[in-house]
């Protein structure tokens, strides 16, 4: 407490907890919906499209974060409406537009006549050099993306869900696709100072894959990634300071460390579930019945063997096999 | 003269470029179960899917509820089953959050779940037998009931038209026992069916009519008692007669005489 009282001291340490505070709510908020588009990548590429758009900006003279955000809108809609009507030759397209992305951008920076240090700060974040400006654009888009993205949560999930069964619910999902690819864009230039172009997608998948190791609704995976992409940005921003590394980096092997810490956490529980998995009620019912062979304990709720329903019954493992109680005896299943 | 509740005239899908249905009349009037029959191939889903709007055809109409389908906006009114092998996404959600998408079509568009939204999800989950399953990722259920929540999102609208593109391909003889005492519900209730299978099994008996496709075109549109054999073998993939008598109840295997 003593040391966040005093990083609150100096104005820059200021100003980068709270873009990290504010990037670390963002990122994983549109980033749970691209997971369940099963569309993870799709932060990377905006990235590369991105770095075009700084290099824009730093030819022009503008600040590099408006044409950063122009840009990548205009990848991550391009890349949306490939994906819609291209079809299958649509990875391929994106594949294009974000090795395009990036060695536009690096061609760029090097015809404005910027170092690679410069370039660096963009790829790799640079949040202790946010400048008042930046804070209030990056506040200002972060609150777009939180209040979409949170206010429009029954329509986003219903299209990342099943887009089919939500368009013939009367969903324009078409709109809602090009809503989440812009969002995406928007997060990805949020991100840019605090994580890098090239460290961006970590921030927005890592926290919501630690997430659904332990929850089972989407409800909470959708609040717990959030609160989690909070705790890594400001962790790796405080860790930062402390150990004197860079905070980009930093931020995403803190959130890495989360999922490694509860992966073991989450398979324990994948496993408890599938255990507890119901057979299908017709799977091995076929032929007559098979009798196990005698034993005299008798199953019931809490007997120690392990209960799973089968059916209208009730099945119990033993020794590796299914027991089904029937009348004074057990059927094998 | 009641409105249909699914009009389809001269009506013609081509995939790209190539005719996959062609010059299709059918109708489907409330409260009438209608079972679009077909080997693999013959355009049983491609014509589904352009009933509901997720194909675009070449010619012809489909109309629902007597308007042209292009302008008609009571989606509400229309309730449908895809044809998938589970209910997951990239992340958990839950059974009750799955059925819940179904009711958007009852809401404002920037409304959030109100109670009546969540009582018609829980009557739903009831109605297809998984009223303790609602707080359970779907993930954790069996494929036959993932499908039943399927089905149970389809009715969270409370449609006027159900349309179910295979929902019994490879579903345990429980869960189309549950679909069928469903369905029959809904039909005496005046609600129109349009049911893509494969087999019919326990729900042979509720069918009004049967449709056969062969080759994109209809080669038989009457009872299902009618069909003859040469219909059947059209009707199947794999020879066999359908006829008066429903699936055996028991050991219905997902393989064999029925598919």
């Amino acid at each position: 407490m003593a040391l966040m009282l005093a990083l609150l001291d100096y104005d820059f340490m200021r100003r980068a907890l709270l873009a990290a505070f504010l990037t670390g709510l963002a990122a994983p908020s549109i980033g749970t919906y691209l997971v369940q588009r099963r569309l993870a990548l799709l932060g990377d590429g905006i990235g590369h499209i991105a770095l075009t758009g700084v290099a824009l900006g730093l030819l022009t003279g503008r600040a590099p974060l408006i044409t950063a955000v122009v840009v990548a809108t205009a990848g991550a809609v391009a890349i949306e409406l490939l994906r819609t009507y291209a079809g299958t030759s649509g990875d391929v397209a994106l594949a294009l537009l974000f090795y395009g992305g990036i060695a536009g951008g690096v061609l760029i920076v090097g015809i404005a006549g910027e170092s690679a240090a410069t370039l660096n700060a963009y790829l790799f974040g640079a949040i202790t050099t946010v400048s008042g400006d930046d804070l209030r654009i990056v506040a200002g888009l972060s609150a777009v993306v939180l209040v979409l993205s949170v206010g429009l949560s029954p329509q986003l999930f219903a299209v990342c869900q099943d887009e089919e069964h939500a368009r013939v619910s009367g969903v324009p999902t078409r709109t809602y696709g090009l809503v989440i690819a812009v969002l995406a864009a928007v997060t990805v230039t949020v991100s840019m100072r605090t994580v890098g172009l090239l460290l961006v997608s970590a921030l927005m998948v890592v926290p919501v894959a630690t997430a659904q190791q332990v929850t089972r609704s989407f409800r909470t995976t959708f609040a717990l990634a959030m609160g989690l992409g909070v705790v890594a940005s400001v962790a790796g921003v405080v860790t930062s300071f402390q150990v004197d590394t860079a905070p980009g980096p930093t931020i995403v092997m803190i959130a890495l460390a989360g999922f490694v810490a509860t992966a073991p956490v989450g398979a324990a529980l994948a496993w408890w579930r599938r255990r507890r998995r119901p057979f299908d009620p017709d799977e091995g019912d076929e032929g007559p019945h098979e009798l196990s062979e005698p034993h005299t304990h008798e199953h019931r709720p809490g007997c120690g063997h392990l209960a799973i329903g089968h059916g209208d019954h009730v099945d119990y493992v033993h020794d590796g096999h299914r027991h089904a109680p029937h009348d004074d005896h057990y059927d094998e299943h | 003269m009641t409105v249909p509740a699914l009009r389809v005239h001269d009506l013609s899908v081509s995939l790209t470029g190539r005719p996959v249905v062609r010059r299709v009349d059918l109708a489907v009037r409330p409260g009438e179960f209608v079972t679009l029959l077909g080997a693999n191939g013959s355009g049983k889903s491609t014509l589904v899917r352009a009933c509901v709007g997720l194909l675009p055809w070449t010619s012809g109409s489909v109309e629902l509820f007597g308007d042209p389908l292009a302008a008609f906006e009571a989606w509400h009114r229309v309730g449908y089953v895809p044809q998938r092998s589970g209910a997951a996404s990239g992340v958990p959600a839950t059974v009750a959050e799955v059925v819940g998408t179904g009711r958007l079509a009852r809401r404002q568009r920037f409304g959030w779940p109100r109670s009546e939204d969540r009582r018609a999800v829980r009557t739903r989950l009831e109605q297809v037998g998984l009223g303790d399953r609602a707080s359970d990722a779907v993930t954790q259920l069996s494929g036959g009931q993932q499908q039943r929540v399927m089905i149970a999102r389809a009715l969270a609208c409370d449609p006027d038209l159900l349309v179910l593109d295979e929902p019994v391909a490879g579903v345990d003889a429980a869960s189309q026992e549950v679909l069928a005492g469903v369905l029959g519900e809904l039909v005496r209730a005046g609600c129109g069916v349009l049911l893509v299978a494969h087999e019919l099994g326990p729900l042979a008996p509720l069918v009004d009519r049967a449709v056969v496709l062969r080759g994109g075109r209809v080669a038989y549109d009457g009872p299902v008692h009618q069909l003859t054999d040469s219909d059947a073998d059209a009707a199947n993939a794999h020879a066999h007669a359908h006829g008066e008598a429903p699936a055996p109840r028991t050991g219905l295997p997902s393989e064999g005489p029925w598919r």
